[in-house]
This record gives C-alpha cells, structure tokens and sequence, in this order.
C-alpha cells in the first residue's frame, strides 16, 4: 500500500493540475477529459484492486483542491467508481481488450452523476438534460480514446512495481 | 479477512472520510486545511502553466514574451478605464434625455486600481467555471474582488491563498450579478447557465427588450461596481401568458481564450448579510 501510494500521490497530483491548466482548455463540446478518472480506473484494472480506491480517494482530493466544487465529492466519487471496477477481479472476460473502455465510459457516467447529484443536493442549479448530453457523452468519449494508451502504461508500470510471482 | 471484506471497509472508510470532508467543507470548517494543501498544487500549477504556455506559444503565430504580455495587460487596464468613463458618458446622456432630476447624484465614482493577474488553471470539474489565478493574498488581494479584463465582467475572487486566487466566472450556474439594461434602464438578474452563455432573468413584461442592448452591472447589492459591460442581448423569450420575461445574453468576454484579468483591488464589496439575518420578534402581548 505505502508503494501504491509513493507512485500514486506524485502522479495524481501532477495530472490534476495537468488536468486544471492543459487539458481544460480542449474540449468537446462541454466535455473534457478525466485524467484522474482514467488513471484511477486504470490503475485498478492494471490489478492493484485495493490502491485504486485509494488512489481515486487522493487524486478526487486534488480535483477539488483545485475545483470550485465542495472538498470531498469527487473523492467520494471516484473512490466508488474504483470500487465498481475492482469488482472484475477475478472474472473471466478481465482480459478483454473492451472491459478498460467499458469501465471508463461506465465510469465517467457514474463520476458525472454523481457529481450532478452533488451540486443539486448542495442547492446548486443543475440542468441534467443538458449536462449528461453536453458535457458527460463527450466526456465518455474522450475517455475512452484516452484510456487504452494510458491503460497499457499502467499496467506496465504495475509489473514493475508488483512483478507477478515466477511459478515453477 | 478475505480481500473482498477487506478491500469493501477500505472502501467504506475512503467514502465515510470523503462524505466527513464534505460535511466540515460545507460548515466553512476546512478553509484552513484547503489552504495548506493548495499552497504546493499551487507552486506546481505555476511551474506546469508557465512550461504549457511556452509550448503552446510555440504553435502561435505571434509569439509574445511573458513580460510584454503583463505590460499589456496593464496598458489594458488604462483602456479599460477609458471605457468605463465613455460607458458613464453614456449613462449620463441617457438619464439627460429622459430628463430625470435623480440622476443629479453626484457620480464620484473613486478611480478603480488594478492588479493584472495570469490565468494559470481551470476548474478540471466539467460542470463548474472557475479559474485559477496567479496572484494572492500577498498582492493584496482579498475576496469578492471583482474580476474584468477590457471587454467586460469575468466574475469575483471566492478563494485566496497566499500566491494563487480562485474567481467564479459570471458563468457559472451558480452565479448571479445584478444588473441593468442600459437603454431601457431595467433590471434584471443575470445567471450563468451551463452551456457558457447568460441569461438576465426578471425583466418586467412592460419593458422591449431588443437584440443588441447592451448590459451592465447595475452595482445593486453592493457585489460589484456598476457600469461594467457584462455582454449584449441576442435573444428575448417573452411569453404573454408570464409575469416576467427574459433575455440571452452574449458575454462580452471570451471565457475560453482568457490568459490575463484584471483585479479591481480599489472596489470593497458592501457587506448586506445584517440587514437579511433573523432578527427575533417582539413577544404579542
């Protein structure tokens, strides 16, 4: 865990702030892409299924610390979409090249609903008509062209860190 | 333990922490924690904005070092003044013609100050408009500073740490400025909406509103000064059958392309708060 969270905090912290003043400037329509949301996921996928709840729980942190947003929702969101994926573990289609596209585009609904729900239950306007077909599908789309470059290196960099045990 | 039960509390716990900061963020409680975490994010946004904007200055096509660009801004901000008297000549002219003795009050507006700052973030949450600015409390600012840049209102300081400030931008959905529609000279409420544009909600069904008019900030409530161009009207939904219409408003800024604001460090927001809080009622006798 202390090696998850070595790798994780640098990291997540500097894609949330690449997220906050590269990325926000490209966008689709109204959506931009997840860093921290892909490589949360991602890094769960890889197979540390425990780090990437801890990993979604920080890099959510950074969002908001540099979001107008209240301190803790995408936290909360992130560490739930993490949990979602880890639920693979052990399944028999974990190896199909579609489930890291498929847990993104998932993912990044379930992050942005969440985060809709948030703001509406925290008294701010919220129009989710608009939101889901503005901001959120082009998201997913983003996301998912995204996610298969930075999927394969973390699970690269996740063979370095934790090499799977040689078996004779 | 099997890994399932153990990874499920880790999750329950990450999610009672978060549901915890969220709860203590809402009561104000964590501003001082957020300001010692966002003090290194905020060293390193520096670094990150300063390394992206010189690569992307390489694909433009008139290159401009950082310096002239803060000594524009500062020439911006004397354009910016001229146009603020010119949009007073304005009112003026206006309140002369509908031969109004109110408008004899003395208009001594005091000359703004202001603080060019550089835009070093946005807000990474798709359905918030914030922006992150490079100056802070040690440049004096303060919050709800009013933000503009030459073509008009960008919003207000929400959050300062000691190098960096956060600014709402008048577009997001949770925003409101109180305004006025310069030729008609009705007032309205303008709100962000989400799809980036404006809309001025409460204007009265008597009133014809027209593509085109001008909005200013009309100062009420004290939140900023008046007479800022906030944008034009483009488009008026007015139904018969509703008390009130209202109309689309254009803003005058780019919120995409903005990488220089202005801060008004001379304006001191008026405090209302007292006047709305409950005040107990005398007992019936």
């Amino acid at each position: 865990m202390i090696t998850t969270l070595l790798i994780g905090v640098p990291l997540l912290a500097l894609a949330a702030v690449v997220q906050s003043s590269v990325v926000a400037n490209f966008h689709l329509y109204g959506g931009a892409v997840d860093l921290v949301l892909i490589l949360t996921l991602g890094w769960t996928l890889a197979g540390d299924w425990q780090g990437g709840a801890v990993w979604g729980f920080a890099g959510g942190l950074f969002l908001d610390l540099l979001s107008g947003g209240p301190l803790g929702l995408t936290s909360l969101a992130f560490v739930l979409m993490a949990y979602f994926a880890s639920l693979t573990e052990g399944r028999l289609w974990r190896s199909h090249v579609l489930l890291p596209l498929a847990t993104v585009a998932l993912g990044t609904f379930g992050f942005h609903f969440i985060s809709l729900l948030g703001f509406s239950l925290l008294g701010q306007p919220v129009d989710w008509g608009l939101s889901l077909s503005r901001v959120t599908l082009p998201a997913a789309v983003l996301n998912i062209l995204f996610t298969l470059p930075v999927y394969q290196v973390l699970r690269w960099l996740h063979e370095v860190v934790y090499p799977a045990p040689v078996t004779t | 333990m099997s890994k399932f039960r153990r990874r499920s509390i880790l999750v329950a716990i990450l999610l009672t922490i978060s549901a915890g900061l969220l709860g203590l963020n809402q009561a104000g409680r964590l501003e001082p924690v957020k300001y010692l975490l966002q003090t290194p994010l905020t060293v390193l946004q520096r670094s990150v904005s300063r390394t992206w904007a010189s690569v992307s200055s390489l694909f433009q096509d008139n290159p401009e070092a950082e310096a002239l660009r803060q000594q524009n801004a500062e020439l911006q901000a004397q354009v910016n003044q001229l146009q603020t008297r010119i949009v007073q000549l304005e009112e003026d002219q206006a309140a002369l013609q509908t031969l109004s003795g109110l408008v004899s009050y003395a208009r001594t507006q005091p000359e703004n100050r202001y603080l060019a700052a550089n835009v070093i973030g946005r807000d990474p949450s798709p359905f918030l408009r914030y922006i992150l600015l490079d100056r802070g409390s040690d440049d004096g600012v303060r919050r709800d500073m009013p933000v503009v840049t030459d073509h008009g209102l960008v919003g207000k300081i929400v959050e300062v740490t000691s190098q960096a400030s956060k600014v709402q931008l008048i577009v997001d959905a949770s925003s409101a400025v109180n305004a006025l529609l310069q030729k008609s000279r009705e007032r309205g409420v303008v709100t962000g909406q989400l799809a980036g544009g404006l809309v001025m909600q409460y204007i009265s069904q008597q009133v014809t509103v027209e593509p085109g008019e001008r909005v200013l900030t009309s100062g009420l409530g004290g939140t900023y000064p008046q007479d800022i161009v906030i944008g034009t009207v483009s488009a008026v939904q007015k139904l018969n059958y509703e008390v009130l219409q209202q109309a689309e408003v254009i803003p005058g800024v780019d919120f995409s392309r903005l990488e220089i604001v202005l801060i008004i460090v001379s304006f001191k927001p008026i405090d209302l708060g007292p006047f709305f809080q409950n005040t107990p009622t005398p007992a019936a006798p």
